[in-house]
């Protein structure tokens, strides 16, 4: 009991903080804070993912996201430093319009998600997908043409990017 | 009830034994230093200088904390913290012994057992990057901008091959855990089986640590200590002490990994540990001695060309002798 409780407190504590840090990392101005409300948000749903009992997933997801890939946005707004880019506030057109469609559209996802009834049952070995083996084995077994064709996909992508930077400092000095 | 009395104490013991061997950690760095350059190092306070950390906690806390005025105030102030924070809370998934039996209970010498200590070790290690990198640009000074985005360009270039060398051990342990890949080391140490990830599980931790060879962050000849260039008082303290914090844990999980954890005999397991983590920790010392700073285009062409390849090829050397 004492430890269900706990995991409510810890689970509103944690959504309240990646609600609110999501909308910050969308009102807040200087870019590089935006960046670090993300790493935040990202940090926020990892925790989520461990009340889940996801170990695996919770881990990637800070290791991934919040380590790599924020770390790599982060290192390009430090190095652009979007000052210039601040000051000039382009204006995006019809936000009002936008605004009402999303808002709308966003009220009917909300019902109808709040009108299923969750599902029923214990945790077999599908739903208990944190655990590194399961999700190892599966994708060695069951989703072993998925998972191939992902990795050439992300292999493509990488050899593509390696390439479209190749031609830009072709003939200086590569960094 | 007694499982949570048994962590808290756990926590606080080790939280005060590890950082007091971080603040001694600074006097043995200087004292082997002095010795590799032939001369005394830290010999003026107490008896050979042994209480030169003490002297210097105080004067770093006593003196004064500026703040630059175009600095970003809320994250420069964060920054320390969470370098300092996040290389402490690795120490929580390392086994440190043997359980022993105390007042009738069974403790095992570790805070925690995660079934993915390793990769905790990598998303906590991950985190701990953004205090420099954060630190450097948050002072508004350039020569720490320059600082941080080495230091970002560096931990991504070499967290790849760190985490590539230690593939090769979970392979043959079959497991994540820390406690489980000490316990498969019981009579043959993986450094026995993984040679080559051994050495480069070195050079890439030093790398991801900013210690000498590849401290390129903080080089003091051209970036005036670089990302920590701003920081006085306690915030450059804790930045310190982060670094030395992650040097000791790097030098742990090196242990854990590689030489066996606490294994060993005669001696009790966690007297094991402490000798083999300070023979590596010494390693750290003396190579600082040693090895003259890279230049940054050879350290990235070092990363990328050269460990990154051959972190794969013992990846699939391995899988081949463990097919075979």
């Amino acid at each position: 009991m004492a430890v269900l409780i706990a995991k409510w407190v810890v689970f509103v504590l944690v959504s309240l903080l990646a609600i609110a840090s999501s909308v910050l990392m969308i009102y807040v101005k200087n870019t590089l804070h935006s960046a670090l409300f993300m790493v935040m948000a990202f940090i926020a749903s990892a925790i989520l993912y461990l009340l889940l009992g996801c170990q695996f997933l919770a881990m990637l997801q800070i290791i991934v996201y919040a380590g790599a890939v924020m770390m790599l946005i982060i290192f390009v707004i430090m190095m652009i430093s979007l000052k210039d880019e601040e000051k000039l506030a382009r204006k995006i057109t019809k936000t009002k319009v936008a605004g009402v469609v999303i808002s709308i559209l966003f009220m009917m996802l909300f019902i109808l998600i709040m009108g299923f009834n969750s599902v029923k049952g214990k945790m077999g070995a599908l739903t208990s997908i944190g655990d590194a083996k399961t999700i190892g084995s599966l994708l060695f077994t069951r989703f072993l043409l998925p998972f191939e064709v992902a990795s050439v996909l992300l292999l493509a992508a990488m050899v593509g990017a390696v390439m479209l930077s190749k031609k830009k400092s072709f003939g200086g000095e590569d960094q | 009830m007694a499982l949570l009395i048994e962590s808290i104490v756990k926590v606080i013991v080790v939280f005060g034994i590890f950082l007091g061997f971080v603040a001694y950690m600074t006097l043995l760095e200087r004292k082997v230093l002095g010795r590799v350059q032939v001369r005394y190092g830290p010999n003026r306070v107490g008896p050979y200088g042994l209480w030169q950390p003490i002297a210097d906690g105080i004067k770093a806390f006593f003196k004064e904390d500026l703040i630059p005025a175009n600095a970003d105030k809320p994250l420069f102030v964060i920054a320390p913290m969470i370098s300092v924070a996040a290389a402490i809370c690795l120490i929580g998934v390392i086994p440190f012994g043997d359980k022993i039996t105390l007042f009738g209970h069974t403790i095992h010498l570790r805070i925690t057992d995660l079934d993915v200590g390793i990769l905790y070790l990598f998303a906590t290690a991950s985190i701990g990057e953004y205090g420099v990198v954060l630190g450097g640009w948050a002072s508004g000074n350039r020569y720490g901008v320059i600082g941080a985005l080495r230091a970002a360009a560096q931990m991504i270039s070499y967290e790849l091959a760190l985490g590539l060398s230690v593939i090769g051990v979970i392979m043959i342990s079959g497991s994540l855990s820390l406690s489980a890949i000490v316990a498969k080391q019981a009579h043959v140490w993986n450094v026995v089986y993984q040679p080559f990830a051994f050495i480069f599980y070195m050079v890439c931790a030093l790398a991801e640590i900013n210690r000498t060879p590849f401290d390129m962050p903080e080089a003091e000849a051209e970036l005036a200590c670089g990302y920590n260039i701003e920081y006085s008082s306690m915030k450059f303290a804790l930045f310190f002490m982060g670094e030395y914090a992650h040097l000791i844990v790097v030098c742990a999980v090196a242990t854990t990994l590689f030489l066996g954890g606490w294994q060993g005999p005669f001696l009790p397991g966690f007297l094991w540990f402490l000798i083999k983590t300070f023979v590596l920790v010494f390693f750290c010392i003396w190579e600082r001695g040693t090895f003259p700073r890279l230049r940054y285009d050879q350290i990235m062409h070092f990363g990328w060309k050269i460990l990154l390849p051959l972190t794969l090829a013992n990846i699939v050397v391995t899988a081949i002798v463990m097919v075979v």
